[in-house]
């Protein structure tokens, strides 16, 4: 009998490109809008004037923009996913997926952005760096959190998910048992 | 003169998109090469190479 092999890259990487997206929307709307903390270029252009806050207000729009774009291309390979019997399809998996792109998200634009180009800090002045590392702290945390669900998902034993009613009609079929549906209910 | 030609926004669409522009966006956009390489090699995870149909 053969084993239907399961592309888990296929759902993890629409899941973590959204949540790369909606932890920008996060770092966005709670420090750059909500708290005022920093805005994207507070560094070299600090808010202090109103054409400096709008400034960065453009600025702060163009990061904007790309998570945007993130989360569009990340529904788009989850859509693209969704159709394809051999993608997992998990609700585990997803959920991990999506603190591992948020936790990447947080490395990544913690790391590069407030430490290699210094354009802006999550909360400047003292304690300036310990604000810095929390925010790639949190970001490893969620990176770890999302690693460990995607993988104790992947772990638990395959099975293909049932195909929409459109591809079963359609399909050249799976070989070997029924399909169901795997994961858990949400 | 409404906002969006006043004097503020003229100086603000100059300092934005004046000298300096390219450095600055080269700065915001930095880390999504960096996301999209990593998903590049999330989707691989599991992919079989002839197909599965």
């Amino acid at each position: 009998m053969n084993t239907p092999r399961i592309h888990d890259g296929a759902l993890v990487a629409a899941a973590t490109l959204i949540g790369v997206g909606m932890g920008g929307f996060v770092d966005g709307i709670l420090f750059h809008q909500v708290l005022q903390w920093h805005h994207m270029i507070s560094t070299p252009l600090p808010p202090t004037d109103l054409v400096a806050v709008e400034v960065n207000m453009v600025w702060d729009g163009f990061f904007h923009a790309f998570c945007w774009l993130m989360v569009l291309v990340g529904l788009g390979l989850l859509w693209r996913a969704g159709l394809r019997a051999e993608a997992a399809w998990s609700t585990r998996m997803f959920v991990g997926s999506l603190l591992l792109g948020f936790g990447l998200f947080n490395l990544v634009e913690g790391v590069v952005d407030h430490e290699i180009l210094g354009i802006h800090h999550v909360h400047p002045g003292s304690g300036q760096l310990a604000w810095d590392l929390g925010f790639i702290a949190w970001g490893v945390l969620l990176l770890a959190v999302g690693a460990w669900l995607v993988r104790s998902a992947s772990s638990a034993s395959p099975s293909p998910r049932a195909l929409p009613a459109r591809a079963r009609r359609t399909s050249s079929g799976l070989r070997g048992p029924a399909p169901h549906r795997s994961g858990s209910a949400p | 003169m409404t906002c969006p030609d006043c004097p503020t926004s003229q100086l603000v669409r100059a300092l934005v998109y004046g000298a300096g522009f390219w450095r600055t966006a080269a700065a915001i956009v930095a880390p999504f090469p960096i996301f999209a390489l990593v998903v590049l090699a999330l989707h691989r995870i599991g992919r079989v190479g002839g197909g599965n149909r």
